[in-house]
């Protein structure tokens, strides 16, 4: 057995392949992950259709049915974990605009969560920045194409037979398709009444985003607003205790150039009371879209 | 750089080839091994090469010039090694006590902001090369080996990059002799390098990684849960995670190092399976535990003054190890639980009693893992209060079930933990029931062996990258 290194290198092979090709789809790919949240940041294409907001964001609005409404536009969702509205989207949203269109349009998904003070410091983007050089190319270039090599979760293929599980599907243009079984919308009250105990509405924050609204505005470009639907529990406690004023916010926006979109939360469904499932999000979009292109038709 | 890196995978290779090339001369040798090292260690921080450089360069001049003054050049060293680490490991520790004392008695005091942020990073692997490097000036200083002339074979023995930053801790007198040496490595040592490598892999990435999640999600939630059971479960799969990470990076080490024709000794010896504490730290971190008998617990007298005084060497030499393994009270408390076990187990000597019964071997078993997994509680505790309210908790006879709810956490967890286990028994059935001749048949179930823990490596690997004993 002078060559057992090389037999075991071509057994070795050989499982690989086997296991790659049989192997149950993972419910939440790592690689693709892990290049998902570094393309957000370093993209290199331009946009002219712009999704801002927090994990309610990128779970809930889709580019890709928002572009079958808007056919000539390239739609990208910038939402990210936690995230608010600070110099630092704003940076990101101004850098992936296309210029040379002249019809840009960015919107805003509001969650009262979205203008706390907790969400303004949001350190999410920051840390993907960090990504640079040979990290962003192995990313970018090895990472991207590693998803057959993902991690195999025994736990997951109990899940499965079982009926439990959380779903991703990542989308290369920023939206999570996601999905939870059973669905529990009580999760995320629990989750909202211990977080706005001690971190509410910052007028701060809400300044930054009408700052930035008005300058969007004066650069030509529409800036639409809503607030994302959510389980009508969560709606009534994020109202009484977060400190956010949805009548008060409204008029401010609209009052610094932006626009509000009316959104029937009942029409929509989530999986943890929070974050909307991935027929939903469809819907969602495909809704958003029309209203965009109504008002925009009547303006 | 990380073994379990992409970087790793480009970098081990060029090494191989590069230094398959080189390896007859000598010379060439030992710079490649210095400058691949340096690389190695540089990727994580190029600054802290300098450190290494230092600490490397005062101990081979100690050691050339330890003929002209022995104790001089003894103190230098040992007073600049420990320097480094005590400002680079214990500088923040020793600036909040003070702190905290200053307050005790009325006078404020903020040592601990004034500390310049550079050295509060702590730099990988310190303990390790700084406890190497000390040894050879002592073995120097005792007239155990000759000092070496040649800068570069000791360089290439004190940054040799398989056990650099987290052990095992190979003395000069093993390893000068072997970098002498031409050895050709033979097709079965080869072999046996890559069984090292994969087993390796696979305790760290296969076991110890999924483990991660769930201990580190349980301590992080620190007091929701108070069921005995599940705190019992949490320190469990903590023993292992730590077990699997550490002993798995000393066979990737010790694998590195048979291809490259040297041997480093065993490092973990499966030291759950053991019938007394003393025969646990036979068998734990080997390396460190012999570093501190020869260089602490012997050199302070060890059992030759006396049982008494042998007992308070032997309680301090393991509250020195607890402080080494991390600049927190913590660590302390672990070295000092340790220290009164063992002193318990020489004063009474139970295991020899309960030894004689039938039922004695089990018994001990359960009672050495109790000592142990109580005290990891202190060793992973994010600090004492922490790990009381642990201690606490699985003192309770809570034996509420109600946290067994199906999170995904801890089904791996559990999962994982019975690999550990049958891993651990397959090692314990191997020893006593199976002694296969080498027919091909049973060579060929040894390349499908290795080919199917390979391939566990790659789609069973879990989240975790990071190695717990860098840290240290």
């Amino acid at each position: 057995m002078k060559y057992r290194i090389v037999y075991m290198l071509l057994v070795t092979l050989l499982l690989v392949f086997i296991v790659g090709f049989f192997r149950p789809e993972p419910m939440n790919s790592k690689t693709s992950e892990s290049f998902f949240w570094n393309n957000k940041v370093n993209d290199t294409k331009k946009y002219n259709f712009i999704i801002s907001g927090d994990s309610r964001a990128y779970r809930g609005v889709s580019p890709d049915e928002v572009e079958t409404i808007f056919k000539n536009f390239e739609a990208k969702n910038l939402g990210f974990s936690s995230g608010g509205f600070n110099e630092e989207i704003f940076k990101l949203i101004n850098k992936y605009l296309d210029t040379k269109k002249s019809d840009n349009i960015v919107l805003i998904c509001l969650t009262p969560f979205s203008l706390t003070n907790s969400a303004y410091e949001s350190g999410h983007i920051k840390s993907l920045e960090k990504n640079r050089g040979f990290e962003n190319w192995k990313i970018n270039n090895l990472t991207k194409r590693l998803t057959f090599f993902d991690p195999i979760i025994p736990s997951e293929i109990a899940a499965r037979y079982y009926g439990y599980g959380y779903y991703h599907k990542y989308y290369e243009n920023g939206w999570i398709e996601s999905e939870k079984h059973p669905k529990n919308r009580d999760i995320a009250p629990k989750l909202y009444a211990k977080e706005f105990a001690n971190n509410n509405f910052s007028e701060k924050s809400f300044q930054v985003l009408l700052d930035n609204i008005y300058d969007l505005t004066n650069k030509n470009v529409k800036v639409f607003t809503l607030r994302m639907p959510v389980y009508h529990k969560l709606k009534a406690l994020e109202d009484s205790l977060s400190g956010f004023n949805e009548e008060i916010v409204k008029s401010r926006i609209i009052n610094n150039g932006g626009s509000w979109l009316n959104i029937q939360d009942s029409l929509y469904s989530t999986y943890d009371g929070s974050h909307l499932d991935g027929e939903s999000a469809k819907l969602l979009s495909r809704d958003i879209a029309k209203k965009i292109k109504s008002q925009l038709v009547n303006e | 750089m990380l073994f379990n890196s992409l970087i790793f995978a480009v970098f081990a290779p060029v090494f191989f080839v590069v230094y398959n090339v080189v390896k007859n001369n000598q010379r060439l040798k030992w710079i490649t091994i210095t400058v691949f090292s340096f690389i190695f260690y540089g990727w994580w921080d190029w600054r802290f090469l300098f450190l290494i450089l230092f600490s490397g360069l005062l101990d081979y001049i100690s050691a050339l010039n330890m003929h002209k003054s022995k104790r001089f050049f003894l103190w230098l060293s040992l007073i600049g090694n420990l320097g480094c680490l005590s400002i680079f490991k214990y500088s923040t520790f020793f600036a909040n006590n003070i702190d905290w004392f200053m307050r005790l008695i009325g006078i404020e005091s903020s040592l601990s902001f004034d500390i310049n942020t550079f050295s509060i990073v702590l730099p990988v692997g310190i303990s390790f090369y700084t406890f190497q490097s000390m040894s050879y000036t002592i073995d120097v200083y005792k007239g155990k080996m000759k000092p070496v002339k040649n800068i570069f074979l000791f360089f290439s023995y004190l940054s040799m990059f398989p056990q650099l930053v987290a052990g095992p801790i190979v003395r000069a007198r093993d390893l000068f002799p072997q970098l002498l040496k031409n050895r050709k490595v033979t097709t079965v040592e080869n072999w046996n390098g890559l069984k090292l490598i994969v087993f390796g892999f696979f305790k760290k990435t296969v076991i110890a990684d999924n483990l991660a999640p769930f201990v580190n999600e349980a301590f992080r939630l620190n007091n929701e849960i108070d069921s005995t059971i599940y705190w019992f479960f949490v320190i469990s799969c903590f023993a292992f995670q730590i077990y699997f990470d550490f002993s798995g990076y000393s066979d990737i080490a010790r694998g590195l190092a048979k291809w490259m024709g040297l041997h480093f000794r065993l490092n973990f010896n499966h030291p759950y399976l053991s019938f007394s504490l003393k025969e646990f730290w036979q068998k734990w971190h080997i390396s460190l535990s012999t570093w501190f008998r020869d260089y602490v617990y012997i050199p302070l007298g060890g059992s030759k003054k006396g049982f008494y005084l042998g007992l308070f060497f032997m309680f301090l030499t393991m509250v020195i190890s607890g402080f080494w393994h991390g600049a927190a009270w913590t660590f302390i408390i672990w070295g000092a639980l340790h220290g009164v076990f063992l002193g318990i187990e020489r004063i009474t000597k139970y295991t020899q009693y309960i030894e004689k019964y039938k039922i004695g071997k089990p018994i001990l078993l359960l009672i050495i893992l109790l000592q142990v997994w109580f005290a990891w509680v202190f060793f992973r505790a994010e600090n004492i209060e922490q790990a009381f309210s642990i201690c606490r908790h699985m003192l309770s006879f809570n034996f509420d079930i109600s946290f067994i709810n199906y999170s995904t956490r801890m089904a791996n967890a559990f999962f994982f933990f019975l690999l550990g286990v049958v891993f651990e028994y397959c090692f314990l059935i191997s020893t006593r029931r199976f002694l296969f001749k080498r027919t091909n048949l049973v060579l060929m179930l040894d390349v499908l062996t290795i080919s199917v823990i390979t391939v566990t490596c790659i789609f069973f690997r879990g989240p975790q990258s990071d190695f717990i004993y860098f840290q240290f």
